[in-house]
């Protein structure tokens, strides 16, 4: 697992097979398995906390939906970054976007919410594909979102402009 | 007696297994706030499952890629 300037492991989840390639059902907690797309896919005791997303379901779901619809209309793939981005926040979105599969027909839309960043960086083949625009458009939206207080809802509505801006090759 | 046990163990079964299931409660990550320090560790979502580019079919990192640009801004 690489990492970015930044020491906590990544997360690919969700969506997401991801990167984060599972050999083996192997030493997994009980009531764990990996699914055919090779994602992790578990149930816990109640009781017990089993996932670190401090979002609720329905938020992931909604983010979940925007980023799968967001990709298919405009056959670029967007991906969603939460955390810190340290000092040159350009450098780790780019880094981060090469995280995501097919990277160069990817479009990651990065959040740092404690320095307040959004960065949005896309790959080489998106140019002139209205990507330039796009990304000035998301950069807006999530910024409108984020400053009426809903990290989700200003995620989701960017991702929907930049999809909506950006032609199918 | 019949109709006791024909109505009743459902009934009972059915109370039962209601809490067994829902005393508990779950727990969950308190909710982020964007007015609160982002405390957790970066997530990196992306939709994976969707067929995107010139056939190459997933990429699994470690692969040659360019940025095409970027745009970005502070709130």
């Amino acid at each position: 697992m690489g990492t970015a300037g930044t020491t906590t492991p990544w997360e690919v989840a969700q969506v997401a097979s991801g990167n984060a390639p599972v050999a083996s059902s192997e030493g997994l907690p009980l009531g764990y398995a990996v699914t055919s797309s090779g994602r992790i896919s578990g149930v816990c005791d109640p009781s017990e906390q089993c996932e670190n997303y401090p979002f609720s379901i329905a938020d992931r779901i909604k983010l979940d939906e925007a980023l799968k619809w967001g990709t298919r209309a405009s056959k670029a793939r967007f991906a969603v970054y939460i955390g810190n981005l340290g000092s040159n926040p350009t450098d780790a979105a780019g880094k981060a976007l090469g995280r995501v599969p097919t990277p160069d027909d990817a479009l990651l839309l990065a959040v740092s919410p404690n320095q307040r960043i959004i960065e949005v960086v896309y790959g080489a083949n998106l140019r002139g594909r209205g990507a330039e625009q796009a990304a000035t458009l998301g950069v807006a939206a999530a910024k409108s979102g984020f400053a009426e207080g809903n990290l989700i809802d200003g995620l989701v509505s960017a991702i929907r402009v930049m999809s909506a801006a950006i032609a199918r090759p | 007696m019949t109709h006791m046990i024909i109505g009743g163990v459902p009934v009972a079964l059915y109370v039962v297994l209601y809490l067994l299931i829902w005393a508990k409660k779950p727990k969950r990550v308190p909710e982020y706030q964007m007015s609160e320090k982002w405390t957790y560790g970066p997530i990196l979502w992306a939709a994976t499952d969707e067929v995107v580019g010139a056939g190459h079919g997933h990429g699994h990192g470690g692969h040659d890629y360019t940025v095409g640009g970027s745009a970005s801004g502070k709130w």
